[in-house]
């Protein structure tokens, strides 16, 4: 039996130290410290409801050891949607949509879709189903969730 | 309490002299490590070492004619590279319908052939163009050709100590890859395809070279049949002899994704449509 490892990092703002085993993933590692908003779906890094912005990439915390994060930045997507207005605008365009049946593949979504938008994705419904190809869903059949992508995507303007 | 311990390596050297240790366990982006551990591949008590933080292993870098692509280099940054679009389309192509847009963030280049699957997406194009891989120890460095670095499924041959540490291969502007899975993204490839030819001026294939995934224990490369392409036109219809090439060449097997009998036919037809992207670029 071996020691923890301490991870010093950004959670949605505030600076947090976390006492996590090696094999510890980071989804586990957050869930336990009470981020609720990331789902534990495959846990094999392939439904994506665990995904979260690390350093501004979205990425799946399931397949993330908890132990290399120290000293990024996370983003999981309540927090998201509170402070940011894009991911605002997205978690109401879903809502608007009927893109949310159980919700639970909802925060992997809105946090694919931003990351979709935030580099410059478009209001096409291809490319976004290309962006969010690595979030499954269950209960919608996927129609509504690009209607409420693309209804942002098309609002959003890019500044340059 | 943890079964395993982990260290973050803070520099080449240092990451080096941990991986001597018998119990190392490297870490680049952790695809799949997690899983792996979760289901026993390693005993308990191994050290991970994580590696991602070596930046000499993240540049892409050309000199001369040869391209420089550091291990730890993701597969979006090499989508994101115009060094990538521009001299190794077939590597570009491959990227593209590598997992899905989240896991693409993380995986990196070197972790595809540390995991040695006979379905590595980054490999088989890489094979197809010529590609050598540069291995690190405290010794020093050695090169080998790709397609000698494994030795099984889900084995090649580094040296206890060693590190993949960069990719290092020569332009291949008339390269292309094809891949068929069970769906568009997240697939395990039912049979992948790469080609990379020499054209002359009339566009018949002075030299080719090819490799095949999830046709064999290890990403496959078929001299046999890049032999027999040499001397024909890229507007021949060349499935016909494709088709029989590959099938006296290889042996798939069934399994929970496809019949051996699909994978014999699918092979050769994307070997085929390889041939055709891989001869209309220029």
């Amino acid at each position: 039996m071996r020691a923890k490892t301490i991870v010093t990092f950004n959670l949605n703002g505030c600076e947090v130290s976390l006492a996590v085993n090696a094999e510890e993933s980071l989804l586990k590692a957050l869930r336990h410290h009470g981020c609720t908003d990331l789902k534990c779906g495959c846990e094999a890094g392939s439904c994506g409801t665990c995904a979260l912005l690390l350093d501004g990439l979205a990425v799946k915390s399931c397949i993330i050891p908890a132990a290399s994060v120290g000293g990024k930045q996370i983003w999981t997507a309540a927090a998201l949607c509170e402070y940011d207005a894009l991911a605002k605008s997205l978690a109401e365009s879903f809502i608007d949509c009927g893109a949310v049946q159980c919700g639970f593949c909802t925060p992997g979504m809105i946090i694919a879709s931003y990351a979709y938008i935030i580099d410059g994705g478009t209001a096409d419904r291809a490319a976004i189903r290309r962006a969010l190809s690595g979030n499954l869903c269950r209960c919608t059949g996927y129609k509504k969730i690009v209607d409420a992508v693309e209804k942002v995507a098309q609002a959003f303007i890019h500044i340059l | 309490m943890s079964e395993f311990s982990y260290i973050k390596a803070e520099n080449l050297q240092q990451a080096l002299e941990l991986l001597e240790q018998p119990n190392s366990i490297v870490c680049a982006g952790g695809s799949v490590l997690l899983l792996m551990i979760k289901e026993g591949a390693f005993p308990a008590g191994g050290q991970i070492v994580d590696v991602s933080g070596l930046s000499e292993l993240k540049a892409i870098s050309i000199d001369g004619n040869k391209l420089c692509i550091g291990a730890l280099v993701t597969v979006r940054e090499l989508l994101d590279s115009s060094v990538i679009a521009g001299h190794l389309p077939a590597l570009f192509d491959a990227c593209g319908v590598f997992a899905d847009p989240l896991t693409r963030n993380t995986a990196t280049i070197g972790g595809n052939f540390a995991v040695a699957s006979p379905s590595a997406d980054c490999v088989i194009p890489l094979i197809a163009i010529g590609a050598e891989l540069e291995l690190t120890s405290r010794l020093g460095k050695r090169t080998i050709a790709c397609e000698n670095f494994f030795c099984g499924q889900g084995r090649t041959i580094l040296n206890k100590g060693e590190l993949i540490s960069a990719i290092i291969t020569p332009a291949a502007l008339h390269s292309a890859f094809c891949k068929q899975g069970l769906r568009k993204a997240m697939a395990i490839s039912v049979a992948t395809a790469a080609a990379s030819l020499s054209l002359d001026a009339e566009g018949i294939i002075t030299n080719c070279r090819f490799a095949l995934g999830s046709v064999a224990p290890v990403p496959l490369r078929i001299c046999t049949i890049e032999k027999l392409l040499v001397g024909h036109s890229i507007q021949e219809d060349l499935l016909p002899l494709l088709r029989e090439a590959v099938s006296a060449e290889i042996k798939p097997i069934d399994d929970c994704r496809s019949t051996a009998e699909y994978r014999l036919e699918l092979a050769a037809v994307l070997l085929s449509r390889a041939v055709v992207s891989a001869g209309k670029r220029s």
